[in-house]
C-alpha cells in the first residue's frame, strides 16, 4: 500500500502524526541555554522572616514535603507544645504586610545595585561616597572578586548545578528543597554555619571555607562534592553565592525595618545595611580575621603519648560547668533534642559517635568548630571560655570518641 | 510498500557499519585498557568483547542485507504482484539472479518447520558457545575465591562508600598497612571498623602500578555501580551490602606537578581541561541514581611507584590532620 493511497480512517490520524510529533519534541525538548533568560527577574521575597530562633523544643523533624511551609505544616500531638509554637509564630514578620509600592521600591533599589540572574553584579559604585570610603572599595573589591565576569560564569554554572536545591534567589528553597533534609542552605540571611573567621553572629566565612564545601561536600547531608568541577567554575560560583548572600542579606535588613519602623527612608536603610554587609565579607577575606591556634603539642591522630590530652577532653565534655558539652550532645550526641535554628528549620546537636562530620573532620575543623561556635545553630562559641590546650584535648577526644576499639586504648568508657 | 522502505532500511544499516568501521581509527572506540597483564581480566574481557561483536555484526549484516534485499524485490503496489514474481504464475519465489546460491539449499531445507528447527538450533549453539567461553573470566572478576584476599601480601584494600552523588572513599594509613605485611589477620576487619588514622577521600581512588587492589564497596543509600572503564570492572553497589571487587592496574597517570599529585598530565589553569585528556581515568557511576547520576564522577590515580603513592599518602595525611590554617589548605 503506498502511503498516499491510504484511506484516512478514524484515529489514523494520531498514528500518522504521531511520530513526527514525537520525534520534533525529543529532537527540541534538550537544547536549551546557558544562561538564565534576560527578562528572568529575581522574585520578591513572600516567605516570613524569622526575627530570632524559636525557643519551642520540637520533638521531631519535619516530613519530607512540608519545607518550605514548614510554619503551616508543622503540627505538635503534645498540646503545650503546639500553643508555645503558634505564639512564637507571632513573631514572624510577612513580607507581604507591606504595600506594593514599598516591595515594589525594594526590588526595584536591589535590581540597580545587584542586577538579574541574567545580569548579576554588586555595584557599590552608585552608592554615596562614604560608604564608598569606608569599605575602602576601590581596593577591597578585588579580594571578594564580585567583578561582573565572575559573576556571570557563576550565574551560569550555579543555574547548573545549585539551582534546583538552593534557588534562584538562593533562598534554599528550589525544588528538590522539600524532599532533602537537612534542607538546603538559604543564603539570604547572610549566615554560613562553617565559619573560620573571629567575629560574632554577623561574621562571614572566607573563601576557602566555601571552596572546602564545595570540593568536600557535607557528609549526611545532599549536598554533593563538586571537586571535579575546573577550578574557575568553583571561584565563579564562590563570587556568586557571595552576590545572592549580600543582596538577601540587604533584602531581609531592609523588609525588616520597613516592616517595624513604618516611617524609614528606604535610601537611609540601604545605605546604613548595604555598607555593614559588605564589610563583614571584606573583613572574612582580610588575612587578620583567621583564626589560627596557638602553637600546640597536641598530636593527631592521638596515639599513646596523648592519653592525658585525650583524658581531659573527655572530663572537659562531661563537665556541668566549663564546656559541658554533655549538656546538648545528650549521651554524646545520640540523643541530642532537636531545635529550631536561625532558618527556622529544624536541627540537632551532632551525634559524635558517628565519625561523620558536616563541619569537616580535620583537627583545624573541630577546634573552628569549638572556639567559634557554629553560626545560625544552638552551638555556642567557647573561645573564651576555654583555653586553646583544653579545645586540642576536646579534639583530640572527640577524634577517638567513634571508635571502640581506641576507647578502650585510651580507658574512655561510657554505656 | 514501495522499494523505498528498502532504500530507508538500507541506508540506515550501511550508515551503522560505516560507522562502526571509521569508529576505530577516529579514536571514538573502547577506553585504554590498563588491566592487561597475564593474571589480569582486562583482556580477557575485552577478547570477550570481540568475539561476541564479530559473531552478532556477521549475523546483523546477513539479516539487515536479506531483509533489505527482500524489501525490494518483493515490494509490491496495493497487493498486486511485481514483474518479477509475475513471471513464476503469481507463486513467491526468488528471482533468478540467486537462484545459483538459494535452490541448491532450498533443497536441504524444503520444509518450514527444518528451517525454524535450523534457524533456532544454530544460534542456541553459537550462545552456548558463548556462555561457556566467558566463565573464566566472570570467574576471575567476580569470584571471591579468586580474588586477592584482605591478609594477602601486597594487597591493598580500601573501602569505597557510594552516596548521591559521590564515592567517599577510605583508606588505610601507611603505618596499618605496613602492619598487616606483618601480622595479616589484623587486615581482615578494615571493611568493617574505621580505624582513627584512615585517610578519607572524596572521588579520588589511589593505587600504584601493578598493585592488586580490593574495593569494599558499600552504598550509603540507594543503588549505584561502581565502574572503572579502564579496568573493565562494573559492580552494582547494593544498600546494606558490603560487596568485593578487585582490580590490578598496570599503566600509571599521576605525577607530582608542583606541590600536589595530579593525573592527564596537570591541567591548564584558564580553561581547566587537562592537558593530556587519555590519562584521565574516570570512576562512573553506571546504575541511575537520582538527578546527580549524570555527574557522579570520581577520579582513578595511578602512581608509578609504590614509593610515589606513599609520599602522596603522606601528603594526604598531613591535609587530614591539619592544625595550622596558614599552611596548605
Amino acid at each position: 500500500m503506498s502511503f498516499f493511497s491510504l484511506r484516512w480512517k478514524p484515529g489514523f490520524r494520531r498514528q500518522v502524526y504521531g511520530l513526527p510529533i514525537t520525534f520534533s519534541l525529543v529532537v527540541l525538548s534538550g537544547c536549551g541555554d546557558n544562561e538564565y533568560s534576560a527578562d528572568l527577574r529575581y522574585p520578591a521575597r513572600t516567605d516570613p522572616l524569622v526575627p530570632r530562633k524559636m525557643d519551642t523544643v520540637p520533638p521531631h523533624l519535619d516530613k519530607p514535603g512540608d519545607f518550605p511551609a514548614i510554619l503551616s505544616k508543622l503540627h505538635f500531638t503534645d498540646e503545650e507544645l503546639n500553643k508555645k509554637f503558634e505564639a512564637e509564630k507571632k513573631n514572624f514578620l510577612d513580607p507581604t504586610n507591606l504595600n506594593t509600592k514599598t516591595r515594589d521600591q525594594i526590588e526595584t533599589r536591589l535590581e540597580q545595585l545587584f542586577g538579574t540572574p541574567f545580569k548579576p553584579k554588586v555595584d557599590i559604585q552608585q552608592l554615596s561616597e562614604d560608604v564608598r570610603q569606608s569599605l575602602n572599595w576601590d581596593e577591597n573589591r578585588r579580594l571578594l572578586r564580585l567583578d561582573e565576569n565572575t559573576l556571570s560564569q557563576g550565574s551560569i554554572a550555579y543555574r547548573h548545578h545549585c539551582l534546583h536545591c538552593h534557588g534562584l534567589p538562593g533562598d534554599g528553597r528550589g525544588p528538590t528543597s522539600p524532599w532533602v533534609n537537612p534542607h538546603p542552605r538559604d543564603f539570604r540571611l547572610g549566615i554560613f554555619k562553617f565559619t573560620s573567621t573571629k567575629g560574632g553572629n554577623d561574621r562571614k566565612p572566607r573563601r576557602e571555607d566555601l571552596l572546602r564545601t564545595l570540593k568536600e561536600g557535607i557528609e549526611s547531608t545532599a549536598m554533593p562534592s563538586f571537586a571535579l568541577l575546573p577550578e574557575n567554575d568553583l571561584q565563579a560560583i564562590i563570587s556568586y553565592v557571595i552576590h545572592l548572600s549580600m543582596r538577601g542579606d540587604l533584602e531581609t535588613n531592609l523588609i525588616q525595618r520597613l516592616l517595624m519602623e513604618s516611617d524609614y527612608s528606604l535610601k537611609d536603610a540601604v545605605e546604613e545595611n548595604i555598607g555593614a554587609i559588605v564589610a563583614s565579607w571584606i573583613n572574612a577575606a582580610n588575612p587578620q580575621s583567621l583564626i589560627v591556634p596557638e602553637a600546640t603539642n597536641a598530636v593527631f591522630p592521638p596515639g599513646r603519648e596523648q592519653r592525658q590530652s585525650v583524658k581531659n577532653g573527655f572530663d572537659l565534655f562531661r563537665s556541668t560547668k566549663d564546656a559541658g558539652c554533655i549538656g546538648c550532645h545528650k549521651d554524646y550526641g545520640r540523643q541530642s533534642d532537636f531545635f529550631f535554628d536561625a532558618w527556622g528549620t529544624i536541627g540537632r546537636a551532632a551525634d559524635l559517635t558517628t565519625g561523620v562530620y558536616r563541619g569537616g573532620r580535620r583537627p583545624i575543623d573541630f577546634y573552628w568548630r569549638i572556639h567559634q561556635g557554629v553560626n545560625g545553630s544552638n552551638m555556642p562559641s567557647f573561645g573564651n571560655l576555654l583555653k586553646s590546650e583544653e579545645i586540642w584535648d576536646l579534639v583530640s577526644f572527640l577524634q577517638v570518641l567513634p571508635h571502640p576499639k581506641m576507647r578502650e586504648m585510651f580507658d574512655i568508657q561510657f554505656d | 510498500m514501495h522499494k523505498w522502505w528498502s532504500l530507508l532500511f538500507g541506508t540506515v544499516m550501511t550508515a551503522a557499519v560505516l560507522l562502526f568501521v571509521v569508529a576505530f581509527p577516529l579514536g571514538w572506540w573502547l577506553p585504554e585498557n590498563i588491566a592487561i597483564g597475564t593474571g589480569n581480566y582486562g583482556k580477557r574481557v575485552d577478547n570477550l568483547f570481540y568475539l561476541i561483536l564479530w559473531i552478532t555484526g556477521f549475523f546483523f549484516i546477513l539479516t539487515e542485507a536479506i531483509m533489505v534485499y527482500f524489501l525490494f524485490v518483493y515490494a509490491g503496489d496495493q497487493g498486486n504482484l511485481t514483474p518479477a514474481n509475475r513471471k513464476y504464475g503469481g507463486e513467491l519465489k526468488p528471482p533468478s539472479l540467486f537462484g545459483f546460491i538459494i535452490r541448491p539449499l532450498a533443497r536441504l531445507i524444503h520444509d518450514q518447520h527444518r528451517l525454524e528447527l535450523a534457524w533456532s538450533i544454530v544460534p542456541a549453539i553459537i550462545l552456548i558457545i558463548i556462555a561457556v567461553t566467558q566463565i573464566s573470566a566472570w570467574e576471575a572478576i567476580k569470584y571471591q575465591s579468586k580474588m586477592p584476599s584482605p591478609g594477602g601480601v601486597g594487597v591493598q584494600q580500601i573501602e569505597v562508600s557510594a552516596r548521591q552523588f559521590e564515592w567517599r572513599v577510605r583508606y588505610p594509613s601507611l603505618a596499618r598497612m605496613d602492619d598487616w605485611q606483618k601480622e595479616p589477620k589484623y587486615a581482615e576487619d578494615f571493611s568493617e571498623v574505621a580505624h582513627l588514622d584512615d585517610i578519607r577521600l572524596v572521588n579520588e581512588v589511589h593505587t600504584w602500578v601493578g598493585q592488586k587492589v580490593l574495593v569494599h564497596l558499600k552504598t550509603r543509600d540507594v543503588i549505584h555501580s561502581f565502574y572503572l572503564p579502564n579496568l573493565r570492572l562494573k559492580q552494582d553497589a547494593l544498600p546494606g551490602k558490603t560487596i568485593r571487587v578487585w582490580f590490578q592496574a598496570e599503566k600509571a597517570n599521576t605525577r607530582k606537578i608542583g606541590d600536589d599529585w595530579v593525573d592527564g598530565d596537570g591541567y591548564d589553569p584558564q580553561s581547566g581541561k587537562p592537558n593530556n585528556p587519555e590519562k584521565v581515568w574516570e570512576l562512573a557511576c553506571a546504575e541511575l541514581c537520582g538527578w546527580g547520576h549524570y555527574k557522579m564522577i570520581g577520579k582513578l590515580y595511578v602512581h608509578e611507584t609504590e614509593a610515589d603513592f606513599r609520599a602522596w599518602m603522606e601528603h594526604a595525611r598531613g591535609k587530614q590532620y591539619l592544625t595550622d590554617p596558614r599552611k596548605t589548605e
